[in-house]
């Protein structure tokens, strides 16, 4: 339905969109930005990029095509301007990147695309609770405190499982034999 | 790890994972909470007074729930007596993994609420504490599994308590029956436990008139002891939730601990723990089973699963 106004190039799209996913979205850009300005300035290039992909783009899904679009567009803006560093406050990607060990070698396409398949089959064996809760800290970029919140388990206990998490992740890549 | 590569793939996610995972201002996440029928649950008042917990730490014990992958497999070789063993092996359909500290306090636990009105009594009108507790006739020695006895009106129920050291190794498998077909599963939490209420069909093996039947599971994990109680039966799940709600529990002073050379379960139970994980039949040979003791109840033993 939505997608159907952005085809029609209704204004109303974009207010559709704000107001089924806007409350999503937020939480992911003030995940990764934690100053307003810099979350407020994002949140609005995200809806101008999504009225100029869509069309000619027609997403399967909405929530993560929105949710992908804002949060390369915060990572971007993070890494542009150092501010969550500056502030002494480490980014939840790259809490998840130190604790998999592994050379800061060039990037590459096959590294990219074999890492998000055993990113996926890592997924896929972890239990739904412990799912949710890897993706709320690293992808929607959720704070501990948040993430542990919405499960109704303590920041303490939220913290615990993330490192067994992250070490679930290591030991699987480790096994795959994807070189760290 | 290159930053830019782990941004990269992680953009990559499955979208299922991420619909599942979406925070909670989207209103079609698969997770749901069922709604609260009862007010204070007695099992979380019964656990603060009982057990002297003040308050609920963080968890110590974690579990994980999945799905067996197709052809994966969990068996174990096991010993009935020096010189004689035997190996079983299960599809790995729906599958517990728990992590943890090697020990758990034993506990026995009560139903406080059964929908009919039977007395749980000792002889000396004492409260009955149980390991297990079944509506069901086991007496297998008259060949009745699975027969009613006449007290419980029909209500087909069993209670019993496992505890996350034992699986150490491998896994608590929903595999009592086959094959297990999970329909739907709902995770939510109540006040100490997470719970995972399980809609299923099962084939009964032992009975030809029993397939295709409907099943329901409650697992209740209590991550700071490592607690395991597991309520099922055929009952409606809203009578299954009622009597888990009500269960008390108590600590006997006793420690379970985990011991790679040991293996101790009543053999007739949702639940075969300690096994050794196999990813698919052919990759690995019998000979990487672990070779384990198995401690069959006093008793006659019960019939072979024929699988």
């Amino acid at each position: 339905m939505i997608l159907d106004l952005f085809y029609e190039r209704s204004e109303q799209a974009v207010d559709a969109l704000k107001e089924k996913y806007g409350g999503v979205l937020r939480s992911v850009i003030v995940g990764i930005l934690p100053d307003k300005r810099d979350a407020e300035e994002c949140i609005s290039d995200v809806y101008f990029a999504v009225w100029n992909t869509v069309p000619p783009q027609r997403p399967k899904a909405l929530l993560p095509f929105l949710c992908r679009i804002g949060r390369n567009a915060a990572l971007d803006k993070a890494r542009s301007n150092f501010a969550a560093k500056r502030n002494g406050r480490l980014l939840a990607i790259d809490e998840l990147a130190e604790a998999i060990p592994g050379g800061d070698s060039p990037e590459s396409e096959t590294d990219a695309r074999e890492l998000a398949r055993l990113i996926n089959l890592f997924l896929s064996r972890c239990g739904e609770r412990d799912r949710i809760l890897f993706l709320r800290r690293y992808w929607y970029g959720q704070s501990v405190e948040t993430a542990a919140r919405s499960l109704g388990i303590s920041a303490n206990a939220a913290c615990v499982r993330l490192h067994r998490l992250r070490e679930k992740l290591r030991k699987t890549l480790k096994k795959e034999g994807y070189s760290l | 790890m290159n930053r830019n590569v782990l941004i990269r793939a992680l953009n990559e996610v499955d979208e299922e994972y991420l619909l599942q995972a979406a925070p909670e201002e989207f209103p079609a996440g698969r997770s749901k909470a069922l709604p609260r029928r009862w007010a204070m649950p007695p099992l979380a008042a019964c656990l603060v007074l009982a057990l002297g917990i003040s308050a609920m730490a963080a968890g110590l014990f974690t579990m994980g729930l999945r799905q067996g992958e197709p052809g994966e497999k969990m068996g174990i070789e096991f010993t009935l007596r020096p010189g004689v063993t035997d190996t079983v092996e299960w599809d790995a359909k729906l599958v517990m993994d728990f992590d943890g500290p090697e020990e758990c306090p034993e506990v026995l636990f009560r139903p406080a609420w059964l929908p009919y009105d039977t007395r749980l009594l000792n002889d000396d009108g004492s409260d009955k504490w149980f390991r297990y507790f079944s509506t069901e006739n086991t007496d297998l020695s008259e060949g009745r599994l699975d027969a009613q006895s006449d007290d419980y009106q029909g209500v087909t129920c069993q209670i019993g308590v496992k505890y996350a050291c034992q699986y150490k190794d491998g896994a608590l498998l929903l595999s009592y029956s086959d094959p297990v077909k999970v329909s739907e599963a709902v995770w939510e939490e109540w006040p100490g436990w997470e719970i995972h209420e399980i809609h299923a069909h099962r084939d009964n093996p032992w009975r030809e008139d029993h397939r295709g039947e409907e099943y329901f599971y409650i697992i209740m994990f209590q991550p700071e002891d490592g607690i395991i109680l597991i309520v099922r039966g055929q009952s409606d799940m809203e009578t299954l939730e009622h009597i888990a709600r009500e269960l008390q529990i108590q600590k006997t002073g006793e420690t379970v601990r985990y011991s790679p050379d040991s293996f101790t379960t009543q053999f007739i139970d949702v639940g075969i723990g300690k096994q050794q994980r196999r990813e698919h039949p052919s990759k690995e040979a019998p000979a990487a089973f672990q070779t384990i003791w198995l401690t069959v109840p006093a008793g006659p033993r019960p019939p072979r699963p024929p699988w």
